[in-house]
């Protein structure tokens, strides 16, 4: 037992002459990763603008009718963030449209405002292009298309009221009746102010858009941790598991030394990322909602429950090192593994947008429970379903590893 | 010491056919053989790195096989590279084996005076060359005043002030009535050894070394 404790206090030494050098390099990656965050959420508010759908007008607007509907809808705070009107000649309709400046362009026939009060119906011209395949052109065709409906519909029941009145001598309110079923629809329609009520569901079991992704990027991090960690263990002595042995040290007893080491490093430097966002979150003024009316507490409180996470993906990444040899090897093992088992579990996409079969085979993997069990703790439900699976996995990594460092000290 | 009948093989290959030799008192043994003939597995065997299929290794009537205690106690064994770590200071590195009072007393007037390890104590093993190197392993490996050193080539290309130092430890440790069984292909280490073998096809062959390497090599 103390020649165990020994060779921990041994590797504790190694690992802090490497954690300045870890520090400094998760320093540079946060610090590039804040500033592409900046310039992505920058370019997305600058260009808010440039996201409504542009509608060019064209033909007769000179109908007063005409200009209140144009003006209304420029007005309703449902849409004068999303559409934007523009009168133009066809002309120049056309060549914009063909340009993508514009999403689309209406040509309001001669005379429009006079057809629809006498009935005739003279139909506007709605047109687009098949180059205008973005969500906002999809929409304004759903659009036209439903108000199109809406319109000959109501129509209708008004020429069929007024049929009916007339058939049945009701001509003394005739007018009266006319005049009041339009007004009806008018403020049917212009006083559904909200004609549609948008919900957003959280990406994975009620979790915030957020919270999710603090969860998988930390679990990416962690994964991706392995690889800044390479020296620790590409440097080995192939001798020193021999004399350890010799000295009644065995596998076992070395593998619990160094991992201990290495859990440490990887909480230290954990650690530092916390205390950088319990300093960068009030500034920046985004936080999960989940911690929303919480302290920082509740941050380091995450930080702890963090902690058999950490100890997994290390196990993970122990073994790793312990069964393949070399920088190169190990290095593009650790990353292609990084980046597939992060794909597989979420860290990049939410797993909701993956197929069945993946979102099933994601909690079963290493990752995926860990990115499930962070979920949990972050929404302070029980997690006792991951705790099984990834302290399954933590018990399988760690008695391979002793099996792989066994077979080395015997065979090399 | 004795060592009797002690059997190894891999999968199906035999390594060690029934080895038998015994060391006395301030004698130093040298184990000679091409590469791959058994050597190492003998010495890792021998420091309980890797089992014996059979046969026993006696401390006086204990069979250190069964006495891990005992052996550890007993035995030195420098392996074949250097078992250190390369971020750490000598100092560090020397502190997994030695208690510190041990490492003092050692530095000052013992073992680790004597290698010369005083010298770089505060030089981190990175920036060591190969001799200081090897000369820091043997350090580690006879930590605790064993009786008995077990070294697996452990001058291999070192230069000749280095070796000198080694072999100079050596023969005290000789003098003082420790063993050593030494495997090695330099002739300088043959002059140290009082007694030969050749290991060849998993087969120990006494040998007697007259300086005439030729003759050696032929028999190897």
């Amino acid at each position: 037992m103390a020649k165990c404790g020994k060779y921990i206090c041994a590797q504790l030494k190694r690992v802090l002459k490497v954690f300045p050098t870890i520090i400094v390099t998760t320093l540079l990656l946060l610090l590039s990763m804040a500033l592409l965050m900046w310039v992505v959420f920058e370019k997305n508010n600058s260009s808010e603008k440039k996201q409504m759908v542009q509608i060019g007008l064209t033909g007769d607007l000179e109908g007063s009718y005409l200009g209140i509907g144009i003006q209304t809808i420029q007005n309703l705070d449902s849409s004068k963030f999303a559409i934007s009107f523009v009168d133009m000649t066809e002309e120049e309709a056309k060549e914009q449209l063909m340009q993508g400046k514009i999403s689309a362009y209406v040509i309001v026939p001669d005379g429009f405002v006079e057809s629809v009060t006498s009935g005739e119906n003279l139909p506007i011209t709605y047109v687009t292009s098949t180059g205008a395949t973005g969500v906002g052109s999809m929409v304004m065709n759903e659009l036209v298309d439903t108000i199109s409906k809406l319109v000959v519909e109501s129509q209708n029941a008004i020429y069929g009221t007024q049929s009916f009145m007339l058939e049945n001598g009701m001509r003394d309110i005739y007018w009266d009746a006319t005049d009041e079923l339009y007004l009806r629809i008018v403020n049917f329609i212009l006083g559904r102010t909200q004609v549609y009520e948008l919900e957003t569901l959280g990406v994975a079991e009620n979790l915030s858009f957020i919270g999710y992704y603090v969860c998988g990027i930390l679990v990416l991090f962690l994964l991706l941790w392995g690889i800044v960690c390479s020296p620790l263990f590409v440097k080995r002595s192939e001798a020193l598991p021999k004399l350890l042995k010799a000295r009644g040290q065995g596998a076992c007893s070395q593998v619990l030394g160094e991992y201990v080491a290495y859990v440490a490093l990887m909480l230290g430097t954990l650690l530092f990322i916390f205390i950088l966002l319990a300093v960068a979150i009030p500034i920046a003024g985004v936080s999960p909602a989940e911690w929303e009316g919480e302290g920082i507490s509740r941050l380091f409180l995450f930080l702890l429950q963090m902690i058999p996470v950490t100890m997994l993906i290390s196990a993970m990444q122990f073994l790793i090192y312990e069964v393949v040899h070399g920088m190169v090897g190990s290095v593009f093992t650790q990353f292609l593994l990084a980046l597939s088992m992060g794909y597989l579990s979420g860290c990049f996409y939410p797993i909701s947008f993956f197929p069945q079969s993946i979102q099933a085979l994601s909690g079963w993997l290493p990752s995926g429970a860990a990115v499930q069990y962070a979920g949990k703790c972050l929404r302070s439900v029980s997690a006792s379903g991951e705790c099984l699976i990834m302290a399954g996995y933590w018990i399988c990594f760690l008695a391979l590893a002793v099996t792989v460092r066994r077979h080395k000290i015997k065979n090399t | 010491m004795k060592i009797v009948n002690l059997k190894k093989s891999y999968q199906n290959k035999i390594v060690l056919k029934d080895i038998t030799l015994s060391i006395e008192a301030g004698e130093c043994v040298g184990i000679l053989g091409s590469n791959g003939s058994g050597k190492s597995t003998l010495l890792s065997t021998l420091a309980g790195v890797q089992k014996a299929d059979g046969g026993t290794f006696l401390w006086e009537d204990t069979d250190l096989f069964h006495n891990e205690a005992l052996r550890t106690s007993l035995i030195g064994y420098v392996p074949q590279g250097n078992p250190l770590l390369e971020e750490l200071t000598a100092w560090d590195n020397l502190r997994l084996w030695y208690d510190k009072a041990a490492l003092n007393r050692e530095l000052d007037e013992g073992v680790l005076a004597m290698l010369g390890i005083t010298e770089f104590i505060k030089v981190p093993v990175r920036k060591m060359s190969g001799g200081m190197k090897k000369r820091l392993s043997i350090g580690c490996a006879v930590s605790g005043s064993p009786k008995v050193l077990l070294m697996d080539e452990a001058t291999a290309a070192l230069d000749l002030v280095c070796k000198e130092r080694i072999y100079n430890y050596l023969r005290e440790f000789k003098a003082k009535g420790g063993r050593i069984l030494l495997a090695t292909h330099d002739v300088q280490e043959l002059a140290l050894c009082d007694k030969w073998y050749i290991l060849k096809e998993g087969v120990l062959q006494p040998y007697q070394y007259d300086g005439n390497v030729s003759r050696l090599v032929g028999r190897l």
